[in-house]
């Protein structure tokens, strides 16, 4: 028998039981164990720190790495990355997991169906295969042939997606939902957008006073979380001047919600009603910033169009029709509540209200997200310090013509309508989060897709209907590119070398895209020259060296020093020619430009009345298009369509059936769609509770004794769609009637899978009255023991 | 000899747990997969636990970061039978893994439950071992193991100012979980040193310790949130 620890332990313990060694003691014991315990090895070699980008979600945060000996041991926040100066987000704690996770796909596989088994491929042989098959459909001119699924947001491999698929010409594009597309659909139609493009919302909250939240999970997944989380930080710093305010308004009792300084619980759905019952405050104490109201926007008060006709002014709406005693019984907010908060939020300039939502799944109702914008008008903060505006979404782009790029669809139906069509291939990249929003009887139609393509660089839900896997390296395998994430308020380029070599055979998407390219197209070789990530990205430097402002990622002290340079009106360049500036970039992280907020208040607008609209006449136009049965264009009626309103968000049809509502969210740990697979995610479950691996539903201990239901027990939740299985979790200080549920759980894949019931079974989408897409899952339900 | 201690602002907390991987990540804490984790076996050093109060619509939730407190009156350390943790004369309460003989008196004892059993041999399907830290020993089945402070990062700091011949400079210094928070709520250094941030921030008038009554000096000082932080207005 070797002598090991775990053997002397056993025979210490047995002679200690026993009486053949006299005088042992434990300490005794111990310290012959501790001689006997091996000696840590040698140092496995030289330390080295490296730089690199995360893109677990859409965020991108900058990483600081450790390397001990070409291993990676380590992962922190760079300290010079803008957006997130040093911190990170437990998901990029957890990178490590994913890079050297053991279910890593580490070659190219195919099978002939979902249901075989994978054969490992050569990359010629599985290139070829999807090039064939593409090659033999650009011929047939059938709609959705093609469909192809990305979670990228933004980047040069999606730019390149884009240009390879309008080269292509006969494919769909769909990018997954990020949650903020109502929002910013609403300021775009209401303050109009940048010249340039569609614009890309962010908040400057970092400045801003009093912030009123209205359901947005705003410390778990919205936005860009280690921004978030480092500003929330900020704002309680107690050497600031001033504590920036946090009021959250919404049924759920969330972390955002549990950690803001004043959580207001309302009933579902209600949030135009609370923004408008605000307004009324604003309006009727005169609180509102009559400056920007009166000189800088249109249809606050009543006003006649060119042909004659009086139309309702949104002061006579909200005065009229969302008095507090109304809007107390829609909301179930106190009036008293509605004054003081309304009365904190105009104390002064850096008031932002943001919302509704802004989830994956539930970005709000468009209606909703104009009355939440109203009231950043009504405090003049539509492009203001500390306030919200749609700046230029300018990132990384192909060197040449970027018209030459397939427009992408980020509508959920569309999408869902594609895969109806039976298409003959679906492309999935990066992909999980689709996992997440279809029901188990649309995946399953998946099956009938001749060749489904994953991406997944390890075994998750999109490799379970995938027959042809071409497996992307985790970014600290590959160069990588980064840009201003969601949210984030300035202008940001940034990019990393890879920091290792990639594991096996797994390869960088954008170089399979490349090669696929070749393979599909020689001729398309023209569009997609490029060989290698490296090349595209210097390639893409050239053309942003000769912009002229910005600095390149310096400590918080450069990003002071700078500010105060500029006010002054300096701007010192930190590069002079195109070499210089790449080889800058590649050394320091990345490009940004600290002053791009606007810094005097926004006073004109690019809308049709050169003004903020309250009376978006852009919507008005677009719903002229539509049929609208029962509203005559002339009437009032017509206006309060246009106009920010209230309406009712669930039918209220099986409310006697299904008494309770569930609610869904997005844990930090699933943010973006991945994470399932990692280990210590899995352990981090929710603060609130100790659910690991596993999902779990949330009551409020009111309904919970009502059902007879305890903590851990499992239950049936069930709505009109179906009954899923759960794990209870009972909250004391939740509100009763709601039901909470967090999206992600189980891994779908992998040595750690577990077969669990798909929330999405149970959900009913709402769609929106205007726009007709998924505004929100708020779902009747009940819930009774298993 | 510095006093080694931490502050953590329970203003500026968002709950969002990235010191709790940092440290898993940072210290080789072994995970568990989904059958053994439901046993409630599952090593945390550091852990946000969730304390409700009262009921809607009068109640709130609090979050409060966990670590090992590092007590200078450590009631661990006085029930360990064979000195297997111990307090070092800058006050961290060590854990010397190749001693501890499993007894577990110490996880008894300790009031903030803060020490863990390794019911478990750790396991890392390949390549997962490759991150493992190597400053840190991975501990076998059978051994009781908590929070060190990041001691080895203590060590390795102590070393480079040694050849370097100088003092330890502040903020040489600092432990995994308080590196890795992103709203900045922990703050850490010599607790002796009155210049320090982290004695000032002590000072505090928000400053409280957990259990102070049972006598055990905590290292880890707490801030309460402000008055109306996570009030409901139902």
């Amino acid at each position: 028998m070797k002598l090991d620890r775990r053997n002397f332990m056993l025979l210490a313990g047995g002679a200690a039981g026993g009486t053949a060694v006299g005088g042992l003691t434990l300490k005794g014991i111990s310290r012959l164990n501790e001689a006997l315990a091996p000696e840590m090895g040698s140092y496995p070699g030289e330390e080295k720190v490296a730089i690199s980008l995360c893109r677990s979600c859409s965020g991108g945060c900058g990483l600081r790495v450790r390397m001990v000996g070409g291993r990676i041991v380590k992962i922190d926040g760079n300290p010079d990355y803008p957006v997130n100066r040093g911190g990170v987000c437990p998901k990029a704690q957890a990178l490590l997991q994913w890079l050297y996770h053991p279910d890593r796909v580490l070659a190219p596989r195919k099978r002939s169906s979902a249901e075989q088994k994978w054969e490992t491929a050569s990359w010629p042989e599985a290139l070829q295969t999807l090039a064939e098959t593409l090659q033999k459909l650009r011929s047939e001119k059938r709609r959705n042939n093609v469909v192809v699924v990305s979670g990228r947001d933004t980047g040069l491999a999606q730019s390149l997606l884009a240009r390879f698929l309008a080269a292509y010409g006969n494919a769909a594009l769909f990018h997954l939902p990020s949650g903020m597309e109502v929002s910013q659909h609403a300021l775009g139609l209401m303050g109009g957008s940048p010249a340039e493009d569609a614009g890309r919302l962010a908040y400057d909250l970092e400045n801003s006073r009093c912030v009123m939240s209205f359901g947005c999970d705003l410390l778990q997944g919205w936005g860009t979380p280690a921004h978030t989380l480092r500003i929330f930080g900020r704002w309680h710093d107690s050497n600031r001047e001033r504590r920036t305010s946090l009021i959250h308004f919404g049924p759920r009792l969330s972390i955002s919600a549990a950690r803001s300084d004043e959580w207001v619980p309302a009933r579902v759905g209600t949030w135009a009603a609370i923004a408008l019952g605000i307004a009324f405050v604003l309006i009727s104490e005169d609180l509102y910033n009559r400056d920007f109201v009166e000189n800088c926007t249109f249809g606050f008060d009543d006003w006649t169009d060119a042909a004659g006709r009086r139309h309702l002014g949104f002061r006579t709406l909200v005065r009229e029709e969302y008095r507090l005693s109304r809007v107390e019984e829609l909301t179930g907010v106190p009036t008293e509540t509605l004054v003081r908060v309304a009365r904190e939020f105009a104390a002064g300039p850096g008031a932002v209200a943001i919302g509704p939502q802004q989830s994956p799944g539930q970005p709000g109702r468009l209606t909703d997200s104009l009355a939440v914008h109203a009231l950043n008008a009504l405090v003049g903060s539509i492009g203001a310090r500390g306030g919200v505006s749609l700046v230029p979404d300018r990132g990384w782009s192909l060197p040449d013509s970027p018209q030459k790029q397939l427009q992408a669809s980020r509508s959920l139906e569309d999408l869902q309508q594609a895969l109806e069509d039976s298409p003959q291939v679906l492309v999935l990249d990066e992909a999980a989060l689709l996992f997440d929003l279809l029901t188990t009887a649309q995946q399953e139609k998946l099956q009938k897709i001749p060749l489904v393509v994953t991406t997944a660089s390890l075994e998750d839900a999109t490799t379970a209907w995938a027959t042809l896997h071409l497996p992307d390296c985790t970014p600290l395998e590959s160069w990588v590119d980064g840009q201003s994430p969601s949210c984030y308020p300035y202008e940001l380029l940034s990019v990393a070398a890879p920091v290792l070599p990639p594991l096996g055979e797994s390869r960088p998407w954008g170089e399979t895209l490349m090669a696929l390219a070749h393979a599909t197209d020689p001729a398309m070789a023209s569009d997609i020259p490029w060989k290698e990530m490296l090349d595209l990205l210097r390639a893409s430097t050239e053309q942003l060296a000769a912009q002229e402002h910005g600095y390149l990622f310096g400590s918080d002290v450069d990003e002071q020093w700078q500010r105060l340079l500029e006010r002054s009106g300096w701007w010192v360049p930190d590069w002079t020619s195109p070499q210089q500036f790449w080889e800058a970039i590649a050394e320091r992280g990345g490009w940004w430009d600290p002053v791009s907020w606007p810094a005097d208040p926004q006073r004109s607008f690019p809308t049709p009345s050169g003004r903020f609209e309250f009376f978006p006449q852009k919507l008005e136009e677009w719903l002229r298009q539509q049929p609208h049965p029962g509203v005559s264009v002339t009437s009032p009626e017509w206006d309060r369509l246009v106009l920010p309103h209230h309406s009712d968000l669930l039918p209220p049809s099986d409310a006697d059936q299904f008494t309770l509502l569930l609610d869904t969210y997005e844990p930090l740990s699933f943010f973006g769609g991945g994470g399932r697979e990692i280990p210590y995610l899995q352990q981090l479950s929710s603060p609130l509770g100790d659910s690991q691996w596993r999902s779990w539903v949330e009551l409020s201990e009111e309904d919970a004794l009502r059902l007879g239901i305890h903590n851990g027990d499992w239950v049936w939740v069930e709505s009109a769609a179906g009954r899923i299985r759960r794990r209870a979790l009972v909250i004391e200080s939740a509100m009763p009637g709601i039901v909470s549920a967090p999206s992600g759980g189980a891994p779908a894949r992998g040595r750690w899978a577990s077969a669990e019931d798909s929330l999405a079974d149970i959900l009913v989408p709402v769609p929106d009255p205007i726009l007709g897409t998924r505004c929100a899952a708020v779902t009747r339900v009940k819930v009774y023991q298993v | 000899m510095a006093r080694w201690g931490m502050v953590i602002d329970l203003d500026k907390c968002t709950a969002c747990q990235a010191c709790v991987v940092a440290c898993q990540v940072e210290n080789n804490v072994p995970f568990l997969g989904p059958d053994e984790s439901q046993k409630g076996r599952s090593i945390y050093w550091m852990k946000v636990v969730a304390l409700p109060e009262g009921k809607f619509p009068r109640g709130k939730v609090r979050f409060l970061p966990l670590p090992c407190l590092h007590c200078d009156n450590p009631p661990c350390v006085k029930v360990c039978p064979v000195d297997a943790t111990n307090i070092t004369p800058d006050g961290i309460v060590r854990q010397i893994f190749s001693r501890c003989i499993g007894c577990r008196y110490c996880t008894t004892a300790c009031p903030y439950t803060r020490r863990s059993f390794n019911w478990y041999g750790p396991e890392w399907p390949s390549p997962m071992a490759q991150a493992l830290n190597p400053d840190v020993s991975v501990r076998p089945k059978g051994v009781v193991e908590k929070c060190t402070l990041c001691h080895h990062r203590l060590q390795k700091a102590r070393a480079n100012a040694q050849a370097e011949k100088r003092p330890l400079a502040p903020g040489e210094y600092t432990p995994a979980c308080v590196e890795s928070c992103p709203s900045r709520a922990m703050v850490f250094g010599d607790l002796d040193d009155p210049n320090s941030e982290v004695a000032q921030q002590a000072r505090s008038p928000r400053a409280f310790r957990l259990l102070e009554e049972l006598g055990t000096k905590p290292k880890v000082i707490y801030l309460a949130e402000g008055e109306r932080s996570g009030s409901i207005t139902g």
